[in-house]
């Protein structure tokens, strides 16, 4: 793609690297420093409550993998990924397909759509609490009023992981559904209509005109969506603080709560470091898979 | 777009300025105060302190904390392995302990006039404030949780408002009648709450009078875990019965659920008084101490509240000392309590005619005999840790003995991680 | 039949995005009484507007909305313009540290943000900015998924543009900013709605970062609501309406472009 143009001079190249260097010093020190400084904490027994701070070697990382809470944290971030990050790609798509349609009024759809980001977590929480408070709250008073019983919701330990994914699913649609519009809207007419004479319907012509041309963006924002819900933290902090009985306590937010609510820096840090090291693993398998499904398309 | 370019690297040029415009500033003494960041506290807290400005000529600057407790504190230990720290800070009384252990804030017994203002208050609340013999913070406010009842809702469910119940049984016996249903059996008014929220924090504070009053401690005499006891396992079957097999009381707490007429009888403290007063005129409050299971059981209520505290890294300790010397003094002390910003903890505050006309706050007062502290080694883990137990038997329906178990092994092997 | 269909998907959706925060407003005019009745009411019966005189005069919300339009203004501004920089440099100019840069970012967007707050405030410390604008606005100046959000953008572009610009004399930074930047409006219109939203909804740094009034933002403002020991939900969707305006704003000005960006999947020109 990037064959058609002039070769650069010596003095292009030194441009490039001048451009560079605004984002290299700022991801350098508001990055990759914070990161290694992490690494070496948690080599350590680092305590802000009690200011130890000695060498632990892998102590940390021992006792993080041997622990049954980790292994639990685990298992609910999988199930939190698999509703949140699979969600907002399927909701995400049919809210673009729906927005791409041709009728009246479609900037307040659009708008109405996209409202839900702009939202902070603490304002869903306040929401989504009190419309979901199982004694009182409007959703079980209208499941009652329809001959239902009234459910436990976010203090249902077997309901309350699903409750906040799919809050973040309501959340998180109409930020994924911006890029697949914009996606959508480049499909080349043309294509669609020849679809058509040819007599493929609607669904047919989904999948074999449309899908494909929008498939570098939909990878792009899989693996967005995908790595977004991994990191999902906030939702987990203000609605459940990882309750209840530890039900909703993911990776990140048992991080969080090692190293900033009990102050144990090391152990913290061993947790977020493991942390990345399988998010790495895991966007390079999906990256391995994606790029076989795209071809040479793909957008990374 | 060379516009564009321009103003951006005048707004960069203007924030490198900043930081240069704020050191220009002072050079004189100046207090660093960290107060608690509650709207309706704040002006009250202000005002105190620039009482104490005009008095001592000290210029203090006081920052509002905000976040959740556990948020506050992190802020306060990021600071401090920052090698930072204000002068005088509140700081919520369970902490005070961990952190004179830490050594990040100094003993008080050395200053002057210290054993003064040591008697002059309540003793149950400066006691937990010591750690191995000296003490570290003065309490400015403190609360203990009392229960509150709906006045109007006894009388219509032909109790006797004047005559809260005082043992378990009663209390049982009065949260059934004072529930009511709707026509499809739904519960309209809960008769108690004894509600969880999503923090432990809370949660503890509800669980702890009555595991203490069954004989219950946190930490046995030898330091090990104390929860796997039969103290325990009759919290949860008192707790159990009201939530699950009863149904008076809901899961969870209900904001406001008292305020609107959902909840007839709440756990709750002296701080909500102002709110309903202001917001909820016509609600009828009793107030009175908790519940025991019998009448001889002296009660022993959690310890709430704020200290003020002098972290080990402030360089102006003598003048924060006068600091919290002036908001422990009998006028101002009196002056948060009647602005309704927390409650007073002086000895002789009890005499003073304003109580008088105020009982619940008095009633309040008075419990504070009662308190007791909630403290243990690594209270903030030991609350979770406890926590999900606690949640394991209500919402789950695990059998207590074996939750409480595992509560002890988890909190025995951070105890022993210590060592 | 199909129009209906149409519009009866669109609805749905619309109903359930917009519906809470319809309620949120509506309710912020009621009286806690009502707030909290059953069965719920949508229209106020009362209006009132005393939960806004409340939150308005418990918290500075003038300062901390103009403080959170500032940080996020020249937060945006700034990222912005360095990842346009740093991905003409990875796509034009192909620079030699592009293959190093794919993965560093790829590291940006992965790695929680959580992890950098002990050593970041540490830094800020030892520079002298905490509780200083510097100080807030720092960690925002530069993010990841700009760079990465503008390198795919700029793939797209047509290359023949650049090479015109270069024959008729431009400098490399005059390409940047006559020709780049104004073709890759949607794109960038795109980031900065993005990056604004997400600066202006960030709490733990201001919280961490600032002790004076005079320094917070808006997030700090809504969760002193949500802390205190009585809570009152009427002050709270108070503050969240109060919160939620100036993005709303923002969003209805950009909107137009917004939708008509296609960032991702090259350029009709």
């Amino acid at each position: 793609m990037n064959k058609q143009y002039q070769a650069l001079s010596k003095k292009q190249r030194w441009i490039g690297v001048v451009f560079l260097l605004p984002f290299m010093l700022h991801f350098t020190i508001f990055v990759i420093y914070p990161f290694f400084a992490t690494v070496l904490t948690s080599f350590t027994n680092q305590d802000l409550l009690s200011l130890k701070n000695d060498f632990v070697g892998l102590k940390n990382y021992q006792k993080v993998l041997g622990e049954t809470l980790f292994a639990r944290a685990l298992k609910n971030t999988a199930v939190y990924l698999l509703i949140d990050g699979v969600g907002v790609v399927i909701f995400g798509m049919l809210i673009a397909l729906c927005l791409n349609l041709r009728v009246k009024g479609l900037s307040f759809f659009r708008t109405a759509c996209y409202l839900p980001v702009l939202f902070d977590w603490v304002i869903v929480s306040v929401v989504f609490k009190f419309m979901l408070e199982p004694s009182f709250g409007v959703v079980n008073y209208i499941i009652r009023a329809c001959g239902g019983t009234g459910q436990g919701f976010l203090t249902d330990p077997n309901q309350a992981l699903i409750i906040v994914s799919l809050c973040s699913v309501w959340k998180g649609a109409g930020y994924y559904a911006v890029f697949f519009l914009a996606a959508l809207q480049d499909v080349p007419k043309e294509l669609k209509e020849a679809a058509q004479i040819d007599g493929a319907g609607r669904v047919q012509s989904f999948w074999k005109i449309t899908l494909p041309q929008i498939m570098p963006v939909a990878i792009f924002v899989v693996l967005i969506s995908l790595v977004g819900s991994l990191k999902g933290f906030d939702q987990f902090y203000i609605m459940t603080k990882g309750g209840p009985a530890r039900t909703t306590t993911t990776i990140m937010y048992y991080f969080y709560e090692t190293a900033f609510t009990n102050m144990k820096a090391g152990k913290g840090g061993a947790i977020a470091i493991i942390f990345t090291a399988i998010v790495l693993v895991f966007v390079g398998i999906q990256k391995f898979f994606m790029n076989r499904l795209a071809g040479s398309e793909g957008v990374n | 777009m060379k516009r564009l370019v321009s103003c951006f690297l005048v707004l960069l040029m203007l924030v490198g300025c900043i930081p240069v415009l704020a050191l220009a500033e002072d050079s004189e003494v100046t207090l660093e105060y960290w107060i608690a960041g509650d709207p309706r506290r704040t002006p009250a807290y202000r005002e105190s302190i620039e009482r104490f400005s005009q008095e001592t000529g000290i210029k203090v600057n006081i920052t509002e904390e905000v976040g959740d407790n556990a948020q506050i504190q992190q802020k306060l230990y990021t600071m401090i392995a920052s090698g930072d720290a204000p002068d005088v800070l509140q700081v919520d009384t369970m902490y005070v302990a961990d952190m004179a252990k830490a050594g990040t804030i100094s003993s008080l017994d050395g200053f002057e006039g210290f054993s003064d203002l040591y008697g002059s208050v309540i003793n149950a609340e400066i006691t937990p404030l010591a750690y191995e013999e000296k003490t570290y913070g003065f309490p400015i406010r403190g609360n203990s949780i009392q229960l509150v009842y709906n006045k109007t809702m006894f009388t219509e469910a032909g109790l006797d408002p004047e005559n809260p119940p005082q043992t378990y049984d009663e209390l049982v016996d009065a949260a059934t009648k004072l529930t009511k249903y709707d026509e499809n059996g739904n519960v309209e008014v809960y008769g108690f709450e004894i509600g969880m929220t999503a923090d432990s924090h809370w949660t503890m504070h509800v669980f702890s009078p009555i595991f203490w009053s069954y004989g219950g401690e946190y930490q046995n005499a030898d330091g090990t875990s104390g929860f796997a006891c039969e103290a325990s396992v009759k919290t949860l079957e008192l707790w159990d019965k009201l939530v699950n097999e009863l149904k008076v009381s809901p899961v969870e707490r209900i904001t406001s659920g008292f305020q609107t007429g959902k909840l007839a009888m709440i756990l709750t403290g002296e701080w909500e008084l102002r709110s309903y007063r202001e917001d909820f005129p016509e609600l009828e409050v009793g107030f009175t101490t908790l519940p025991m299971p019998s009448v001889d059981v002296v009660p022993q209520i959690p310890l709430g509240g704020r200290a003020c505290v002098i972290p080990t890294m402030s360089k102006n300790q003598d003048a924060a000392w006068k600091l919290i010397q002036h908001v422990l003094s009998y006028d101002e002390q009196m002056a948060y309590t009647k602005d309704e910003v927390g409650l007073g903890v002086l000895n002789e505050m009890i005499d003073d005619p304003w109580f008088e006309s105020n009982p619940n706050y008095k009633q309040a007062l008075s419990d504070m005999q009662y308190a007791k502290p909630k403290a243990a080694t690594e209270i903030m883990q030991m609350d979770t840790i406890v926590f999900d137990a606690i949640q394991r038997v209500i919402l789950m329906g695990e059998d207590p003995m074996t939750a409480l178990q595992d509560a002890d092994d988890q909190y025995n092997e951070l105890l022993e991680s210590l060592e | 039949m199909a129009s209906a269909l149409k519009y009866l998907a669109l609805g749905f959706f619309a109903l359930i995005s917009i519906g809470p925060f319809i309620w949120i407003v509506l309710s912020s005019f009621k009286p806690l009484r009502e707030i909290v009745s059953l069965p719920p009411t949508l229209w106020p019966q009362t209006w009132t507007v005393s939960n806004f005189v409340s939150a308005w005069n418990a918290v500075p919300y003038g300062r901390y909305l103009i403080n959170s339009i500032m940080v996020s203004t020249i937060s945006t501004i700034s990222v912005v313009f360095i990842s346009c920089l740093a991905a003409y440099s990875i796509v034009i100019l192909r620079s030699r540290l592009s293959r190093f840069i794919d993965v560093l970012v790829a590291i940006g967007i992965i790695m929680p943000t959580q992890i950098t707050f002990i050593p970041m405030f540490q830094m800020a410390k030892s520079f002298g900015l905490v509780d200083s604008y510097a100080g807030l606005i720092m960690p925002y100046l530069s993010t990841a998924f700009g760079v990465y959000m503008m390198t795919s953008f700029f793939r797209m572009l047509p290359y023949s543009l650049v090479d015109a610009a270069r024959i008729d004399g431009l400098n490399e930074l005059g390409i940047i900013t006559k020709i780049i930047i104004p073709i890759s409006r949607p794109g960038i219109t795109t980031l900065v709605i993005f990056n604004f939203q997400q600066v202006w909804k960030d709490f733990f740094w201001p919280m961490l970062i600032t002790n004076s009034t005079t320094l917070r933002t808006v997030p700090i403002g809504i969760s002193a609501f949500t802390q205190v020991d009585s809570q009152n939900q009427g002050w709270i969707l108070a503050a969240a309406t109060i919160s939620i305006v100036p993005l709303f704003v923002m969003y209805m000005f950009f909107q137009k472009q917004f939708y008509e960006s296609t960032a991702f999947s090259g350029m009709k020109l």
